[in-house]
C-alpha cells in the first residue's frame, strides 16, 4: 500500500510491513482523530491502544519480521507511536525519540 | 479512560462490602490452613523424564488439536510436542502468578481491604507454591517459555484498578483451572504432570470462590459511581483480557520447538480455526457466564470465540 498512505507526514519509508502495521493499529485503535492515524499519534498516552493490545502487537511484529522480540527489555516507550514501533522493530528510519523504558504510562491494572 | 472522582463514601462502602464477605473468607482461610502443603516435600522430582515416551499434556487440549497442523497421536513427534505444550502451560502460569502475586502484595493491609488480609496471605502463599511446582518442572526438564506481556505503570483510578485486577485474576485462574481439572484426572498423563495439575486445582478451587466474591463486591460497590464512558472502558478492557489470556495458549515458540517452519503462521491458523474457537468457548463458558450474569459484561468479547 503505500504510496496511497494517508499519513500526512510521510516520513516512514514505504514498505509492506509498515502498511500492515498501520492497518493493524488502525483496526484496533479507539477514538482516532479526524485526520486518522499518523505516524506520531501517541498511541498509549493518547489512550488509543492499551497495554492489553501489546502482546498481540508483539506477536504481529514478530510475524512481520520473522524473528522473536526480546520482551524483557521493552517498555511503554517502545510503542509510543507508529514511527517508534516501525523504527524499533521493523528497521525503518530512526524514531525521533529513544526507545526503551519510556513513561507513556498505561492504565490497565496490574494483573497482566 | 474517563477521569473518575471517587465519592467520599466509596471507601466506607467498600469496607462494608468486604465485611460482608467475612463468612466466606473465614471458611476459605480455615481450609487453606488445614490443607497447607510444603511444596518442597509434596513432590519427588524424577532425575529425568522422557518426553517422547510419556504424555505430559492432554492431547485433546493442545492448541493444534482439531486444526490442519495437528500432529496425530500415533506420530512419534506428538508426545514431544505435548510436552512442550505442558511447558508452555506451566510457563504462562508462572508469568500470570508473578503479576498476580505483585497485585495481591500491593493490596495487603490496605485499610479498606483489611478484613481479607488474612486470606490474602494464603492466596499469595499458595500462588508462590504453584510457581515452585511450575518452575521446578520447566527448569528441570524443559524451559520457561517467555511471556509477551510488557509491564506498564499503573495510573488508573484505584476502584477501576481493583475491579480489573481481580477480574483478570478470576478470568486467568478459571481458564487454567479447567485445564488442571481435566488433566489431573487424565490417566494417560505422567504422574508428575497429573500431580502438578491436581495440586494447582486443590488451591485454585478456593481462589475461584474468593475471586468471584470479591469481584461481585467491587462491582456492586463501584459501578454505580462510574459514568457510561468509564463502564464502557472497563468492559472493553475485560474483553481484551479474554483475548490476551487465550493468545498465550497459542505460542509460536512452542510451534518452533515442535519443528514448524513458520510458527507465527501456525499460531494464527490455530487461533482462527473453528475447532479451537469452539474449544475456547467451552473452556471460557463458566467465567463468561459469571461476567454476563453479574452485568459486568453485557456481551461476549469480540474476536475470541
Amino acid at each position: 500500500m503505500s504510496s496511497e498512505s494517508p499519513d500526512p507526514l510521510g516520513q516512514l519509508r514505504d514498505s509492506e510491513p509498515i502498511a500492515q502495521l498501520r492497518a493493524w493499529v488502525s483496526a484496533r485503535a479507539s477514538d482516532l482523530p479526524p485526520g486518522g492515524l499518523t505516524e506520531d499519534l501517541p498511541l498509549l498516552a493518547g489512550r488509543h491502544l492499551t497495554s492489553l493490545h501489546i502482546p498481540e502487537l508483539i506477536l504481529f511484529l514478530e510475524r512481520l519480521r520473522r524473528q522473536p522480540i526480546d520482551v524483557e527489555v521493552l517498555g511503554a516507550g517502545d510503542f509510543r507511536d507508529v514511527a517508534t514501533i516501525a523504527a524499533r522493530f521493523l528497521d525503518t528510519l530512526p524514531a525521533r525519540t529513544g526507545s526503551g523504558t519510556g513513561s507513556d504510562g498505561d492504565e490497565s491494572g496490574d494483573a497482566r | 479512560m474517563a477521569e473518575l472522582t471517587p465519592p467520599a463514601d466509596a471507601a466506607a462502602r467498600l469496607r462494608k462490602s468486604i465485611s460482608a464477605m467475612a463468612g466466606t473468607v473465614g471458611r476459605l482461610t480455615e481450609q487453606s490452613r488445614a490443607r497447607y502443603r510444603n511444596p518442597y516435600e509434596a513432590v519427588t522430582w524424577p532425575d529425568a523424564v522422557d518426553p517422547e515416551q510419556d504424555w505430559f499434556f492432554t492431547p485433546e487440549l493442545t492448541s493444534l488439536h482439531g486444526t490442519r497442523h495437528e500432529i496425530p497421536a500415533d506420530d512419534p513427534r506428538a508426545r514431544r510436542y505435548a510436552f512442550q505444550e505442558a511447558a508452555n502451560f506451566f510457563s504462562l502460569n508462572i508469568h500470570g502468578e508473578k503479576s498476580l502475586m505483585a497485585g495481591l502484595a500491593s493490596r495487603m493491609y490496605r485499610s479498606d481491604l483489611m478484613e481479607v488480609s488474612d486470606y490474602l496471605h494464603h492466596f499469595l502463599d499458595e500462588e508462590n507454591k504453584h510457581s515452585v511446582y511450575f518452575g521446578g518442572f520447566c527448569r528441570r526438564y524443559a524451559k520457561v517459555y517467555r511471556s509477551r506481556h510488557v509491564p506498564f505503570a499503573e495510573t488508573a483510578d484505584r476502584s477501576v484498578s481493583d475491579l480489573l485486577f481481580f477480574s483478570k485474576v478470576l478470568l486467568f485462574e478459571e481458564h487454567a483451572d479447567r485445564y488442571n481439572v481435566l488433566q489431573a484426572k487424565d490417566g494417560r498423563l505422567h504422574e508428575l504432570s497429573r500431580f502438578i495439575n491436581e495440586a494447582h486445582h486443590a488451591d485454585e478451587s478456593r481462589h475461584l470462590v474468593f475471586n468471584r466474591t470479591i469481584v461481585q463486591a467491587l462491582w456492586e460497590t463501584h459501578a454505580p459511581d462510574w459514568d457510561a464512558a468509564a463502564l464502557a472502558d472497563v468492559r472493553t478492557r475485560l474483553g481484551l483480557f479474554f483475548g490476551t489470556t487465550w493468545r498465550e495458549y497459542y505460542n509460536p515458540d512452542v510451534y518452533a520447538d515442535a519443528g514448524f517452519d513458520d510458527p507465527w503462521e501456525v499460531a494464527e491458523d490455530a487461533w482462527a480455526d473453528p475447532a479451537q474457537r469452539a474449544h475456547r468457548r467451552a473452556i471460557s463458558a463458566r467465567c463468561l457466564r459469571f461476567f454476563l450474569t453479574a452485568g459486568i459484561l453485557e456481551q461476549e468479547p469480540e474476536n475470541v470465540f
